[in-house]
């Protein structure tokens, strides 16, 4: 029986907020001071864990192939609520239908690139670049019903291994590829095949192979595949592990503050007379005032 | 930075929240946070001295 000092008003109502956004069942039974610790500590401990994993560390993933396993960890950063659904949605966004590569570009593209292309010297043998600057390209049909790109990057080129960077503008017309639309990485991959010689003094161009710049929206909290995940431990090392720890302490946690929302504090108000145990006994009431 | 360090903040969010959830008073909140802390750092030095020690030399 919680203390009638203490107002929960309508305990599921307040569960529920709570589990939403940590704090604001506290908030709405007017219990101030609890719902800013709980927002502080929880949300803060969960937000820091998602910035530690660069912003990959939630996700819901049940599809990892041969490695095929329960999702523990969502599971654990699902007591967060609102902070942790978007994993859901990107989770049956990113398996949909209309989310696979593509080889056929819809609408014309006019984004930031980075990436690497081969090059052949003659007499020296193959060379990579790397490109930084702007591609643009448009979708072509060729001459036996297949689709290709054209267009044109713009910016820089710097060899592998070498500070100078020198200007290059490089025409392309060739056969393309470009990763689906909902995906971890901050970029998607794209991948030309042939582009063509430019002005910029390349030596035979090969495959373009880099990133364009993936949305916020199609990127948080989407599904890591096995590679992906693999990668993020590697480049990531102990921090990811530590990232996770405080994603699913901040869920644990709010089970905590669910748990109070509902029902009240667990040993009393505060000011009750100690028992043997030290724990203040709710059936003695508060303590006499000392003076 | 050692990940060792990771443990004061994570150690004092907890101790909050889970006094937090013990109490309704502030004041009575904060010093059982307080404690749960020193708590929880003087036992994981413990454990630390102990690894430290059983791994001394190897």
């Amino acid at each position: 029986m919680p203390d009638p000092r203490v107002q929960l008003k309508d305990p599921r109502l307040a569960a529920l907020l709570a589990w939403l956004i940590p704090g604001a069942g506290h908030l709405y039974q007017g219990r101030t001071f609890k719902a800013a610790i709980f927002f502080f500590c929880i949300l803060g401990t969960f937000t820091y864990g998602l910035a530690l994993a660069d912003w990959q560390g939630v996700y819901f993933q049940t599809n990892n192939g041969p490695n095929r396993r329960f999702p523990y960890g969502y599971i654990a950063q699902f007591g967060v609520g609102a902070g942790s659904l978007p994993a859901l949605i990107q989770y049956r966004r990113a398996y949909g239908r209309n989310n696979v590569d593509s080889s056929v570009l819809d609408a014309p593209l006019d984004t930031p690139f980075k990436g690497i292309m081969d090059e052949v010297v003659p007499n020296e043998g193959v060379r990579q670049l790397l490109l930084d600057g702007r591609l643009k390209l448009s979708p072509v049909k060729n001459d036996l019903g297949g689709w290709g790109v054209e267009g044109t990057f713009v910016g820089t080129k710097q060899q592998l291994g070498k500070q100078e960077t020198k200007p290059l503008e490089l025409k392309i017309a060739g056969p393309f590829h470009m990763e689906a639309a909902i995906g971890p990485e901050p970029g998607r991959e794209v991948r030309i095949e042939a582009p063509s010689e430019g002005p910029g003094g390349v030596n035979n161009p090969q495959e373009i192979l880099g990133r364009i710049p993936r949305s916020f929206l199609n990127s948080f909290q989407a599904p890591l595949e096995e590679t992906s995940l693999q990668q993020l431990h590697g480049r990531l090392g102990k921090r990811m592990e530590i990232a996770l720890v405080f994603t699913w302490i901040a869920g644990f946690l709010n089970i905590l503050a669910i748990w109070d929302a509902f029902e009240g504090p667990a040993y009393g108000y505060g000011d009750e007379e100690p028992s043997g145990d030290g724990k203040p006994d709710p059936a003695k009431g508060p303590a006499p005032a000392t003076v | 930075m050692s990940v060792t360090w990771y443990l004061l903040p994570l150690s004092a969010v907890v101790s909050l929240v889970y006094s937090a959830s013990r109490y309704e008073l502030p004041e009575r909140i904060l010093s059982r946070a307080f404690s749960l802390f020193v708590q929880i750092i003087f036992f994981m030095a413990i454990v630390l001295a102990v690894l430290y020690l059983l791994s001394f030399k190897l």
